[in-house]
């Protein structure tokens, strides 16, 4: 999809959640499978597999994944254990923490952003909170 | 032994033809068995668990959603629950039929053939307040919100409907396969013009700021809001040849 062949949206196929581009989810979401969102999220997002977030989407939630492909709108914190691909139209507000990432041209990232390896970044995610981006 | 119970619509003249021929195709199968006719019972509970006690091995549904709803709410009473795990709950669908359809049945020719094979599964039922329902729960999108768990919410903010889906038809399950009543999971289907969303949940509760009411098994109008999850209860089913649960 964003021309990394690992991360296409093929891998994505058994997908757990769909929130789609009507829907509005408030709330703390986590999930164990792989997750879609195309709408509204509001609160926190967190899935043990990978996350699609598409262009349309608009999420205020700080996220935890274990891979992510984001091409839609993001306020709030981007943990992410393996590899964080940004689309063109990603538009990220706020800190990102992955061990491989790839941004396409276009997008837009206002936040920090620090590369760790897989091992340290899975045990920030699961032992360090993040920080409320406002 | 079988034991057929018939609802009280099937007394109308328009389904004398049909109503004949199950009972050839029965006979025909070696399958005739004791019918209660529900048109001149005022106890139905009582005559049903009288059946049950009797040592009924199998009890088929012959009407439409509604009948098989009626009777499965009969039977999960925890009255009968000792004789209950050894039964066999079938459905000769007269009408076109939601449950007919998530068990893989699409008329009554094809049920009585089905009665026949005797291919069964034991599903989860699940239940919105306190009544019971197999298939799914539906209610209209306009103001209504989903809380998925107990820890968020969801709002479908375009026309459409929302499904709660327990045991879904074969077609949905071939489109969606993790959609299984033998988990422990309901899973919410939301549906508009354009575009669909897909949540998997323990519990569910149903409300909506007009009111309104929420449909169980295309049958029961159930009033918001409403809770709902996978029972504690799970029946044996005769179902169709292609119905698969993974």
């Amino acid at each position: 999809m964003f021309g990394n062949k690992d991360m296409s949206q093929e891998k994505l196929k058994d997908v757990e959640t769909v929130i789609g581009p009507s829907i509005k989810v408030k709330g703390n979401f986590h999930g164990k499978g792989n997750i879609v969102v195309e709408g509204v999220l509001e609160g926190s997002l967190k899935t043990n597999a990978s996350l699609l977030v598409g262009e349309k989407a608009r999420v205020s939630a700080n996220i935890e994944a274990k891979e992510a492909i984001i091409s839609g709108e993001v306020k709030g914190n981007i943990k992410v254990q393996k590899s964080l691909s940004l689309g063109k139209t990603a538009k990220i507000v706020g800190d990102i923490i992955c061990s491989e990432i790839s941004v396409a041209k276009g997008a837009y990232i206002n936040g920090h952003c620090l590369m760790q390896d897989e091992l340290s970044t899975k045990e920030e995610v699961l032992t360090k909170p993040l920080k409320t981006n406002k | 032994m079988h034991v057929y119970i018939y609802d009280d619509f099937l007394t109308k003249g328009k389904y004398t033809k049909t109503v004949n021929r199950i009972e050839t195709r029965l006979t025909d199968l070696g399958l005739s068995g004791k019918i209660v006719r529900l048109s001149n019972i005022k106890n139905f509970k009582g005559v049903i668990h009288g059946e049950v006690k009797r040592g009924a091995k199998t009890i088929v549904a012959v009407g439409n959603d509604a009948t098989f709803n009626k009777l499965l709410n009969v039977l999960l009473c925890d009255e009968i629950s000792f004789f209950f795990k050894n039964l066999l709950l079938a459905f000769i669908p007269v009408e076109p039929s939601l449950i007919g359809k998530s068990l893989g049945i699409n008329n009554y020719q094809e049920a009585c053939n089905i009665l026949l094979a005797r291919r069964n599964e034991k599903i989860n039922v699940a239940q919105a307040n306190k009544h019971f329902f197999i298939s799914q729960a539906y209610i209209n999108n306009a103001n209504t919100e989903i809380k998925i768990g107990e820890d968020f919410t969801v709002k479908p903010l375009e026309k459409g409907g929302s499904y709660i889906i327990n045991m879904p038809s074969v077609e949905l399950a071939t489109q969606m396969p993790s959609v299984n009543p033998k988990n422990s999971n309901l899973h919410v289907y939301i549906q508009d013009r354009n575009s669909s969303s897909f949540f998997t949940a323990n519990t569910v509760a149903v409300s909506n700021k007009s009111g309104g009411y929420l449909n169980l098994d295309n049958t029961i109008n159930l009033p918001l809001p409403a809770k709902l999850s996978v029972s504690d209860k799970q029946i044996n089913l005769i179902v169709g040849k292609n119905r698969v649960f993974i």
